[in-house]
């Protein structure tokens, strides 16, 4: 139990205050004694009541679950005093763990560790005994905990049963965007093992261990944790496509149509982990966290699909999560760039899929679309300089009724790690103030030393700007015009406007 | 250290055959399978090979006197939430290489558990060849070669330690096949590709091993 007080603890900016037992604390420990007696006094918990109530204290009540909570101060304060001396000990969660950032958490109900992003979880199965007990006492009140703000760290909480989630952040990050992040791990999970597999197990082994089943998927959910902090798609739940030419996408689209068979759902082109082009069944959407979870997938296998063609089942939760599609993946150049990917709900379709990938290959040589892919691919990103608006730094678009995003490569003054982070920092924030469940915005405009900010929300497209900080509001009002009138001219190259259906 | 080679994918004399064999690579997951296909098809070695995931499908070809074999060549992933689908690649599969990792001896009992499952589930002629990878660590040998050949006598199957690293034995355990496998009844063609697996897709019902809930801990 030793490791239950660090990482809780660390939510606490001020130690020392750490050996008196605030206020709210008691109020927790008579509301949970009420509570025990299956007597809820107030089933609206507030979260700041579980923060500001010494959060160990929470995880020492929760601990003596199910038995009758104990309020005894001294065992209690001793308790808490062996936690602090044995914290101490525990190399595991030594300082640099605690210092890093995001932490994200996945456990099973009944409190085995499944993954841990940093640090190895099975070192971690006291910490997350503490997690579940939190989300069982509240669950208790007949209640469901999302989150704990303390200080500047938030834990936020994503129950999926037989799964608890738990995110501890100290970013920018709203709770909100935290619980989009805790979905994308979930739904990376479940396209692993499928819901009903996992409904399966548990209804019938409580103490499961799930990482028997998900030997090897550490990677991507390691890929995807370390993606969502730098890249924008999870940020605004979009793709980005490769800038293609658009009569050379329409050619990459009528190539991958060559490919209807039966049972095929989806064929799918990427190059360098950017989308090319997609081609579905009339009657399905591909949907884009599916997309997302699938290119994740893709990218964060260094060579695991360099040899041959592979098939493996996947489950995309949005499409079925109760079911598996199988992929037939392979890669159609030298340079193991650009991917072809087949959906098909037929477990034994793989070489029918073969021939089908050797005709998609024939139609894109006929029309010479990989060389167009590789040039676009080596030409990389615009700048945005690209754009003619000198002070116009960086952007990110995204057209909403097709979630698609374009931003250009980031330059000057954002041309360092550092910068990059920051900046990436200041768009979660003018997200985060924009999609405020609370309170939306539709135009967000701010000032700072180092640059000038404007987020706007319309119907059809969300952009996030920077400007130099020089700037006033009407010349950036003016500049934001002329970008969106650059981006109109060059949607075609930018997005995949249209995707073609078998 | 390269063994012979003169198998690299070569043209079919013109006279000769062509016969067409499936194989199937099973064992625990980490154990070299991957490397051991990637060593033969391609002649490389990766020192930090990723996991298979799913399954990768490649072919080879090898020639043998008057007889070109092409080697339809499924390269399974070892861990555990396939185990389920390992039917759907070793039905109508020719031949069968189990491997075990020679530093590991429960990747050994391993691979008698995936034998014994060969024996009970494959077609019946399969050929199978037990294959004790990574001898070039044998300063930490756990398997002993002598318990492992007298194994493979016992069952009846092809055995040789190989390196995927050194590419020891790689291509020789290919070609013990390959002379193994019957080639006059119009060998392995087309006709004998995955038919009846498992369906994953309806859920539990299907899964004859369970393979995928196992024991709890």
């Amino acid at each position: 139990m030793e490791d239950d007080a660090t990482i809780l603890s660390t939510g606490h900016v001020t130690s020392s205050e750490s050996v008196d037992v605030p206020s709210d604390f008691e109020n927790l420990a008579s509301s949970n004694s009420q509570n025990s007696a299956s007597n809820p006094a107030n089933p609206d918990i507030q979260e700041e009541v579980f923060v500001s109530a010494d959060d160990q204290y929470v995880s020492d009540s929760a601990l003596s679950l199910p038995g009758p909570s104990s309020d005894d101060d001294i065992s209690f304060r001793q308790r808490k005093l062996t936690m602090l001396m044995t914290e101490e000990d525990e190399s595991e969660l030594s300082s640099s763990w605690k210092e890093k950032k995001s932490h994200i958490f996945v456990l099973t109900e009944a409190g085995k560790p499944v993954y841990s992003r940093h640090g190895c979880e099975d070192k971690l199965s006291s910490l997350m005994g503490v997690m579940v007990a939190i989300v069982s006492c509240v669950h208790d009140r007949n209640d469901t905990i999302r989150s704990i703000v303390a200080g500047n760290r938030k834990f936020v909480f994503l129950i999926k049963l037989p799964l608890v989630l738990v995110a501890v952040s100290s970013a920018l990050e709203t709770i909100h965007q935290i619980e989009i992040h805790l979905h994308y791990v979930y739904n990376t999970i479940i396209s692993v093992v499928s819901l009903s597999q996992l409904n399966r197990i548990y209804s019938t082994q409580k103490n499961y261990d799930l990482r028997r089943l998900l030997t090897g998927t550490d990677k991507f959910l390691d890929h995807l944790c370390n993606s969502m902090d730098q890249d924008p798609q999870y940020l605004l739940r979009a793709v980005k496509c490769l800038p293609l030419a658009g009569h050379m996408r329409d050619f990459v689209g009528q190539s991958l149509q060559q490919s209807k068979t039966d049972d095929l759902a989806f064929a799918v082109l990427v190059s360098s982990g950017q989308v090319v082009s997609i081609c579905r069944l009339k009657e399905h959407n591909l949907d884009t966290t599916d997309l997302q979870v699938l290119l994740n997938l893709v990218n964060a296998s260094a060579t695991s699909f360099h040899a041959g063609e592979s098939w493996l089942p996947i489950c995309l939760a949005q499409f079925n999560p109760s079911g598996f599609l199988h992929a037939h993946i392979s890669f159609l150049d030298e340079k193991l760039q650009t991917c072809l990917i087949f959906l098909s709900a037929d477990r034994d379709a793989f070489f029918t899929l073969c021939e089908c990938k050797k005709k998609v290959v024939a139609k894109l040589n006929k029309h010479k679309c990989l060389e167009a892919i590789h040039l676009a691919y080596s030409k990389a990103d615009y700048t945005v300089s690209k754009v003619g608006i000198p002070e116009l730094w960086h952007f990110l678009y995204k057209t909403n009724n097709i979630s698609q995003f374009t931003c250009p490569e980031f330059s000057v003054p954002y041309h360092n790690e550092k910068q990059r982070q920051r900046l990436f920092g200041l768009y979660q924030e003018m997200h985060g103030k924009i999609h405020n469940p609370a309170a939306p915005l539709k135009l967000h405009y701010s000032v700072s030393d180092e640059e000038t900010l404007l987020a706007w929300v319309a119907s059809g497209f969300e952009l996030y700007a920077t400007f130099s900080p020089l700037v006033t509001k009407n010349q950036a009002i003016s500049a934001v015009d002329r970008l969106l009138r650059w981006i109109k001219h060059r949607e075609d190259e930018l997005f995949m406007m249209r995707t073609l259906t078998f | 250290m390269a063994s012979r080679a003169p198998q690299r994918p070569n043209n079919a004399s013109p006279q000769g055959k062509i016969c067409q064999f499936k194989l199937v690579l099973l064992g625990e997951s980490a154990v070299g399978k991957s490397s051991l296909v990637l060593r033969f098809v391609k002649g490389q070695f990766h020192e930090y090979q990723e996991s298979t995931i799913g399954a990768a499908f490649l072919t080879q070809t090898v020639c043998l006197q008057d007889t070109t074999v092409k080697f339809e060549i499924w390269d399974t992933a070892g861990q555990e939430r396939y185990h389920s689908l390992a039917p759907m690649y070793y039905r109508g599969a020719q031949a069968a290489i189990v491997v075990y990792d020679i530093t590991n001896q429960d990747t050994f009992a391993r691979a008698k558990t995936w034998v014994k499952e060969l024996q009970r589930q494959a077609s019946p002629n399969i050929v199978i060849a037990l294959a004790g990878n990574k001898s070039d660590l044998s300063n930490k040998r756990m398997v002993d070669h002598d318990e492992a050949a007298a194994y493979s006598d016992e069952n009846g199957l092809l055995f040789m330690e190989t390196s995927a690293k050194t590419a020891m034995h790689v291509n020789d355990i290919f070609l013990a096949i390959a002379e193994k496998l019957p080639k006059n009844d119009a060998g392995g063609t087309a006709a004998n590709r995955p038919t009846s697996g498992v369906d994953i897709t309806q859920g539990g019902g299907s899964n004859p091993q369970g393979g995928c809930c196992g024991r709890s801990q």
